[in-house]
């Protein structure tokens, strides 16, 4: 009987100092939340001339807490024109994304229920992808390690039809109160370990979701969100801001 | 300001405006970019005594060519190769050390590698990027690791360990 004392005792000392005194412990859901990207279309639709791509997100609010999942889709066309060698490339890829991960907020619970948070994501895109140019560099090998310039190199018209790839985010952000139920959000995201499976016949230029074939990279969002609450709390329950 | 100083003022002006316009516009050369192509793979042998495994010779093998085959390297416990873009599988003669008695060795090592296109910009055009697909050691290796099948500059050595 007085073996797990305690531990009980423990457990509830740091419950207590979590949510003070006064307040009721609630481990349950208090809200959700659903939202788009609002620059995401825009930027690629209007500033680049592509083809707009479009990000939903959703999350459940555990308190500190937070369960995340975005859903991204669209289109990718890039071409260009080697005006010395008089090569032509296109590069288009079609797919969608999606990423699941939790988020710890660092702000106290108030009524406006505003956010700051770190998480971490993880993350998958599938795509099919058509590369359509020409080889312009080439090792000639005998040692040497530098690509020489080639004319008339061999034509790349090559496709993927279900390729996958997937990698890690770290990110962090907030979601603050602009109106009623409507909240702005802003997510900073650190891409790493990027792997890309079903692509034997060229190197994806571009992966929906991640960005262009680098190492690692940066990407920033910017949400408009509508939050259904679940749990209300009387406001003096509330911890101090 | 005297006129004299006038002519080379707008003539610096242009040669820079030049500068800029070139490397702005156009296809920039791989060797100057960041776009990390490379043919080099990097082998490292080790052994649970790693003092006493390190390559003696490294010699290219081609199958039914007379003579002393150019050699490659000499020493050391990793080395460096260079693939062969025309081919997609390359054979070398190994000698190593081995063991406390400093034993030598002689064995193959196979590298079988493929090559992808890469776009390097839309406005530039394609490369290549190599992939290591396997590495055979014949020789008593208890473990034949590729760390980094896909082959880049910006990667950490070695690309290749051989446990022995």
């Amino acid at each position: 009987m007085y073996r797990f004392t305690f531990s009980i005792v423990l457990l509830h000392s740091l419950l207590a100092v979590y949510f003070t005194s006064q307040a009721e412990v609630y481990l349950g859901p208090t809200d959700f939340r659903v939202g788009a990207d609002v620059v995401r279309p825009l930027y690629y639709g209007a500033y680049e001339g592509a083809e707009p791509q479009f990000e939903f997100n959703g999350s459940i609010d555990f308190t500190r807490l937070m369960l995340v999942g975005d859903y991204g889709l669209g289109s990718i066309k890039r071409v260009g024109k080697n005006t010395k060698k008089n090569v032509q490339s296109v590069y288009t890829s079609q797919g969608q994304y999606f990423r699941v991960g939790v988020n710890y907020s660092f702000l106290p619970m108030t009524p406006d229920r505003n956010v700051a948070f770190l998480g971490c994501r993880y993350a998958m895109s599938f795509f099919k992808d058509h590369l359509k140019s020409r080889v312009v560099y080439a090792h000639s090998g005998g040692g040497s390690d530098i690509p020489r310039s080639v004319s008339n190199g061999p034509k790349i018209n090559t496709k993927h039809r279900k390729a996958r790839a997937r990698w890690l985010e770290l990110v962090g952000g907030m979601q603050a109160k602009v109106w009623a139920s409507l909240y702005a959000g802003l997510t900073v995201r650190y891409k790493f370990s990027l792997r890309v499976d079903n692509a034997p016949k060229h190197i994806p230029y571009e992966v929906l979701g991640w960005g262009k074939h680098d190492e690692h990279g940066w990407g920033i969002n910017y949400y408009l969100l509508l939050q259904f609450p679940i749990k209300q709390f009387p406001e003096a329950k509330y911890l101090d801001p | 300001m005297n006129s004299t100083h006038y002519p080379k003022s707008i003539t610096t002006l242009l040669l820079l405006t030049g500068l800029l316009v070139c490397t702005a516009n156009g296809c920039r050369d791989p060797r100057d970019n960041r776009t990390p192509l490379t043919t080099r793979v990097t082998i490292e042998l080790s052994a649970k005594e790693k003092r006493t495994a390190k390559f003696l010779n490294l010699r290219s093998f081609t199958p039914g060519q007379a003579g002393d085959n150019p050699k490659v390297a000499v020493g050391g416990r990793t080395h460096t190769v260079t693939l062969d873009p025309n081919v997609r599988e390359l054979v070398f003669t190994v000698e190593y050390l081995k063991g406390n008695n400093a034993d030598i060795y002689t064995t193959t090592l196979t590298i079988k590698y493929t090559c992808r296109a890469v776009l390097i910009s839309p406005q530039c055009g394609c490369a290549y990027q190599y992939t290591i697909d396997s590495v055979d050691f014949e020789d008593d290796a208890q473990e034949v690791k590729i760390l980094n099948p896909q082959l880049s500059s910006y990667n950490e050595s070695p690309d290749v360990q051989i446990y022995l």
